[in-house]
């Protein structure tokens, strides 16, 4: 008989008993409804231990990756341990490399972590400040360069963002744990063209997967839309325009509802309108969608609308967690 | 019922009608507001198990799911027109998919019996 552990407790699994069978036959909570492994509403993270390849059907390349399982259907083969997909990972530190203001309200950090750190471009980590922390998507890639790069938006009354900008100097330590998430590049859509949507500093884990793309040299075309209120805020246009001259299999789309600079490269129109018109038909694309939530349930079902495979959309949304104060 | 599931092509066929069929929703005016603010990806999770257990697949799916599932969209309006909006989508997706006739027939049977739960009747 195999052991499951989760949260430091290990139970014994009865015979043929799934995952999800005897976490909830110990009295813990955890979510689920078909049973069946359809729903992929029980969806954890088996840390340790061989992982059954049916527990994973259905679930996207990343997923797998990230060693996701979906609990009702996962008979264990040996002792396994078992956690919340957003359990928190080590904590290590990193020093502050560099940091600069790169719009009115944007500051670009980059940070060295003191000891290995392995991630996929695209994936977001937390930055840990005594008893705070928030969510960062990582903007750099980790074969060019041992220094995480991340954007961050100063919020207003943004504990965490207004720390960084006001207090966080070179040379300081701060604390982070991760990686998370799955919104990145895989070989799955090396044949397919890409398209990468951000608005804000969305941008940040797009950027990042950009890299990727060249450096899995892929054929077919990348796009990148990259949406702002205003060109200002367009924090990365002549970087992305340089990137673009000497990439020729990259289009880079920078949009603005207001064109405040009078640019002459960038479109003076909302995303949506946008990619209604240069990409009608996204049946053979792999989409990748980050910004805030409300623009990413947008326009994932836009593009979704617009023919793109529900499994070739990927997409990470931003919480503002001042929206949920009073 | 198991092998109406087996007969138009198990998983794949599920996966193949929730992508129609949720496109036609959120395409149809008179329900999309209903699925405009919520997670595509969990919501698209639910269809299909709400779908293989239309077709008789392995499912625990229950008429209490369902019912808790709905209520807040009864406490928005949700009523026998909405309902019937998808059940004719649903009709439309099987069709599209050549399931025949009589099977469709079968199906909606299925899905009509279940208006009482989504809509909060007692
Ligand atoms: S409960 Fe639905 S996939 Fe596990």
């Amino acid at each position: 008989m195999h052991s499951v552990e989760y949260q430091n407790i290990k139970y014994l699994a009865l015979e043929n008993e799934s995952v999800l069978e005897t976490l909830l036959r110990n009295q813990i909570e955890v979510s689920y409804s078909c049973q069946s492994g359809i729903c992929q509403s029980c969806i954890l993270r088996m840390s340790e231990g061989e992982i059954p390849s049916e527990s994973q059907k259905g679930l996207s390349t990343t997923h797998k990756e990230e060693k996701t399982i979906l609990a009702c259907v996962c008979k264990p083969i040996n002792d396994v341990k078992i956690e919340q997909t957003s359990a928190p990972r080590k904590i290590i530190n990193a020093k502050v490399i560099f940091k600069e203001l790169a719009a009115e309200n944007i500051v670009i950090l980059k940070i060295k972590p003191e000891e290995n750190f392995q991630y996929k471009p695209g994936q977001f980590i937390h930055l840990i400040n005594n008893n705070f922390s928030r969510c960062y998507s990582l903007a750099s890639h980790p074969t060019f360069s041992n220094e995480l790069e991340l954007h961050i938006r100063i919020a207003p009354n943004g504990l965490m963002s207004n720390w960084i900008f006001n207090d966080l100097k070179i040379n300081d330590t701060i604390k982070i744990a991760g990686p998370h998430g799955y919104c990145y590049y895989s070989n799955e859509n090396k044949n397919q063209n890409i398209l990468l949507i951000a608005v804000g500093t969305g941008l940040a884990p797009l950027k990042g997967i950009l890299k990727d793309t060249f450096f899995n040299n892929h054929q077919k075309e990348i796009h990148l839309i990259h949406g702002a209120i205003k060109t200002s805020g367009l924090y990365l246009l002549e970087e992305l325009f340089d990137i673009s001259a000497l990439n020729k299999n990259f289009i880079f789309h920078p949009c603005a509802l207001n064109n405040d600079d009078n640019h002459k490269l960038v479109h003076n129109t909302s995303i949506e309108k946008y990619i209604e018109e240069k990409f009608p038909d996204l049946s053979n694309w792999t989409v990748f969608i980050c910004g805030n939530e409300s623009f990413v349930k947008e326009t994932e079902q836009q593009v979704f609308l617009q023919g793109a495979n529900l499994n070739n959309i990927y997409s990470d949304a931003f919480v503002d967690r001042n929206q949920f104060k009073k | 019922m198991e092998n109406i599931f087996k007969q138009i092509g198990e998983d794949a066929a599920v996966d193949a009608a929730v992508t129609i069929f949720y496109r036609k929703i959120l395409k149809d005016n008179r329900i999309k507001h209903f699925f405009t603010d919520i997670d595509m990806k969990i919501q698209i999770g639910k269809q299909k198990a709400f779908l293989t257990m239309l077709f008789g697949g392995p499912n625990q799916y229950t008429g209490k799911d369902l019912r808790s599932g709905h209520a807040h969209l009864v406490k928005r309006g949700l009523n026998d027109e909405h309902f019937n909006a998808v059940v004719e989508h649903l009709s439309t997706t099987l069709s599209e998919l050549k399931v025949p006739e009589r099977i469709i027939e079968q199906i909606i049977g299925t899905a009509s019996a279940a208006r009482g739960d989504v809509l909060g009747r007692t």
